[in-house]
């Protein structure tokens, strides 16, 4: 060890202690008063907020029509599969964004340096964790207070689902970082595995990990929720020690995107963040994209090549599809609260898939406002544009829908909803997309103060400006859902309103940037 | 305020003007109480070529994108293939290349792919576009680049498959901003000659420039810009 200062920055212990001196010197710096008051803000925001709106939940949700979709006989093993394949998609989600991640600056200065990774990337890390941790314990939570106040489980039952999902979320932190360090080949392989492990947990007799100390039907509670926890706890310690494994170009390069996506996020620009995402093709380049035939023909090729050319995002784009289809159908075989819910989360879904397949649109759009290369305008080829992807995901709308209808036993007149509700979604909201793909900066006049006695709510036309996608998603699937009652025509009519007033709303937007 | 080649003059004063494909007069642009171009005049026939030159702030880019139909003139007359740029004109859409700022390349498409696509968008068949598109590689030698896509590519890569690009679609009158930015000595004379072997071909060329020996072997007429302030 060489007794030069300069030459050799690194404490004896190799810990960030200077780094961390220097850093609390800033004016801005967070003194440790202030920390311990975050603390205690975030404590008694828990206690006096937090939980007793999830028992006040749990008793709103204790429903006829809500629990006994929670005691059914295959609830242990379906909690085990969503257990899996959220797994599988935070393996895939770490290639793009890892839980251990820096900001460009420390990244460049801390993580670049002589300092052991491991001592640099262990606090995003946790933080990182308790993403997950939240993701898994609130629902466990939310499903024990239901079946407690419905009276079917003991508070003790309820807490070692809660308890498997604290060390089933620390398994999920696990998966996510695993994604951000393995290569490419790995990542697919592992998560692929945990894919069909997923498919597999829905064929097992009972609920194993989380599933086995699920309140009703799980066969091991305590153990199960000991074990979950145990192995959530060696997980993540592995992950720990396994920081210093991870590539400097693999950080530099998520800290960048990420940072990007948050600057365009917090300048109202959430289609922006979104393109920050979606990683260049490196793939299938020999594939025949230009081929003859008319131009409608010729536009589709394109798109579909365009698609082979990401296998991972498409095959992830296809399986969201599928799903979120599966869980639209699941919206029109049941009723009350839970419908609503997932008619909300199948229409979230498929509308977040849908991002994956109108590239062709986006660009179509995006050339506007420079010399024309096509021979088509920003419009038509728009238009061209959305051949492939409206044939593509109402086909797997349809797919989602049958498949989840099958599986649900095949109830006698419920097919014909189960199979057009996503596949009409779909539709609607690929003309949407290029209603989106159009939207442009943020009108000034929407950021003007609106001062009334509660204070200043130019915020909500913004946030609604900001997410008027997402709403206009949902609303259109509740009105799907909604026209559903009066028969498949009442449906396909709602569905062709839909779609015109979106396609009517993407030429106005086109009409407008022009101008 | 600007000042225009003997060459032009000439063109001017024959007034005759059934082969000209470029004219502007008196063109300003006045943005904000901030002039960007004043009082511009100028003309190119079919085979000729228009060389714009001045100072940084002079207004080149301003009068290009005049005539490209992508900003207004507050005064002034332009007719481009003897109309009006107006980009809800499809005449004027068919006659008209444009390089001016890096075109708007899609993510997932090859360079090749690129060449053929634009190609059959202007009714090119496929076969026709596929020879085409290797011409064009072949013509600028990036032959090489060819199966990459626009992300792979270098700055002074990037550059020459812009122009490969602007030159993939059919046009009469051909609009370049700076084509010689970020190229070598050798890649200079490759955009030379096929800037050259178009207006031959009986295109019209304007061009903004600021490589002297792009000038010196293009130019046929020279309109200066004086900066503005």
């Amino acid at each position: 060890m060489s007794a030069d200062p300069i030459a050799d920055p690194i404490t004896p212990s190799g810990s960030l202690s200077a780094v961390r001196e220097v850093w609390a010197q800033r004016s801005q710096a967070r003194t440790r008063g202030d920390v311990l008051y975050l603390v205690y803000v975030l404590a008694l925001s828990v206690l006096i907020v937090g939980a007793p709106a999830l028992r006040a939940a749990g008793t709103a949700l204790s429903r006829p029509d809500v629990v006994p979709l929670l005691i059914a006989t295959g609830a242990p093993q379906i909690s085990t599969a969503v257990t899996l394949a959220g797994g599988a998609s935070l393996v895939l989600l770490g290639a793009v964004r890892g839980p251990a991640l820096l900001s460009p600056f420390f990244t460049a200065s801390l993580a670049s340096s002589a300092i052991p990774r491991r001592s640099v990337l262990w606090r995003p890390f946790l933080r990182s964790l308790l993403v997950t941790v939240l993701g898994m314990v609130i629902p466990a939570v939310l499903i024990g207070a239901t079946l407690v106040s419905a009276g079917h489980v003991e508070l003790g039952a309820a807490g070692w689902f809660a308890l498997a999902a604290v060390g089933t979320g620390m398994m999920l932190g696990a998966a996510w970082f695993a994604g951000q360090l393995l290569g490419p080949a790995g990542r697919r392989l592992l998560a692929a595995a945990l894919g069909l492990l997923a498919i597999g947990a829905l064929m097992l007799p009972a609920g194993i990990g989380i599933g086995g100390a699920y309140p009703v039907g799980g066969r091991l509670p305590g153990p199960s929720a000991v074990a979950s926890s145990l192995v959530g706890v060696l997980a993540v310690g592995a992950a720990v020690l396994l920081l210093g494994r991870l590539r400097g170009s693999v950080l530099q390069e998520q800290a960048a995107r990420w940072e990007s996506a948050t600057v365009s996020a917090t300048t109202m620009d959430l289609s922006g963040a979104a393109g920050f995402f979606r990683p260049p093709p490196a793939a299938g380049r020999r594939l025949p994209a230009i081929g003859a035939g008319p131009l409608a023909v010729l536009y589709a090729r394109r798109d579909v090549v365009a698609w082979l050319r990401s296998p991972e995002r498409t095959t992830v784009g296809v399986i969201a599809s599928l799903l979120s289809a599966a869980v639209l159908a699941g919206s029109t075989v049941i009723t009350g609260p839970l419908a609503w819910f997932l008619l909300l989360l199948g229409s979230l879904g498929l509308w977040l898939a849908s991002g994956t397949f109108v590239d062709g649109i986006r660009h179509g759009v995006h050339t506007l406002g420079a010399p024309q290369l096509f021979g088509q305008t920003a419009a038509v080829q728009t238009l061209l544009h959305l051949t492939a992807p409206i044939v593509l995901l109402t086909a797997l709308g349809a797919v989602g829908g049958l498949g989840a209808w099958l599986a649900a036993g095949s109830v006698p007149g419920s097919a014909l909803p189960a199979v057009l509700l996503p596949a009409v979604l779909a539709l609607v909201l690929v003309v949407g997309r290029a209603r989106d793909a159009a939207k442009g900066p943020m009108p000034l006049s929407l950021s003007t103060p609106m001062p009334t006695p509660q204070g200043d709510v130019s915020v909500l036309p913004m946030l609604l400006w900001l997410s008027d996608a997402i709403l206009l998603a949902l609303g259109v699937g509740a009105l799907l859902l909604g026209s559903a009652t009066g028969g498949a025509l009442w449906m396909l009519g709602a569905g062709a309103a839909a779609s015109a007033l979106m396609g009517l709303m993407a030429w106005v937007r086109l009409r407008a940037l022009v101008s | 305020m600007e000042s225009m080649g003997r060459d032009a003059t000439l063109h001017v004063e024959q007034d005759d003007r059934s082969d000209e494909l470029v004219r502007f007069e008196g063109v300003g642009v006045v943005s904000d109480d901030n002039v960007l171009l004043l009082d511009a005049t100028g003309a190119a026939r079919a085979g000729e070529i228009l060389a714009l030159t001045g100072a940084n702030g002079s207004g080149k880019t301003t009068l290009l994108r005049v005539m490209a139909g992508l900003a207004d003139p507050t005064a002034g007359t332009v007719r481009i293939a003897g109309r009006r740029p107006d980009d809800r004109d499809r005449i004027f859409r068919a006659a008209l290349a444009a390089l001016i700022g890096p075109p708007q390349t899609a993510r997932d498409l090859t360079i090749v792919e690129h060449l053929q696509f634009i190609a059959a968008t202007w009714g090119i068949g496929a076969k026709a576009a596929r020879v085409q598109a290797e011409e064009l590689l072949d013509e600028l030698q990036i032959g090489a680049l060819g199966r990459r896509f626009p992300h792979e590519l270098s700055s002074g890569q990037s550059q020459l498959v812009s122009l490969a690009l602007t030159l993939a679609r059919p046009s009469r009158v051909l609009l370049l901003d700076e084509p010689e930015q970020r190229l070598d000595v050798d890649r200079l004379g490759l955009v030379i000659d096929a800037v050259r072997a178009r207006a031959e071909a009986g295109g019209a060329v304007v061009l903004a420039s600021h490589s002297p020996r792009l000038l010196e072997e293009l130019a046929d007429v020279r309109l200066h810009l004086e900066e503005q302030r």
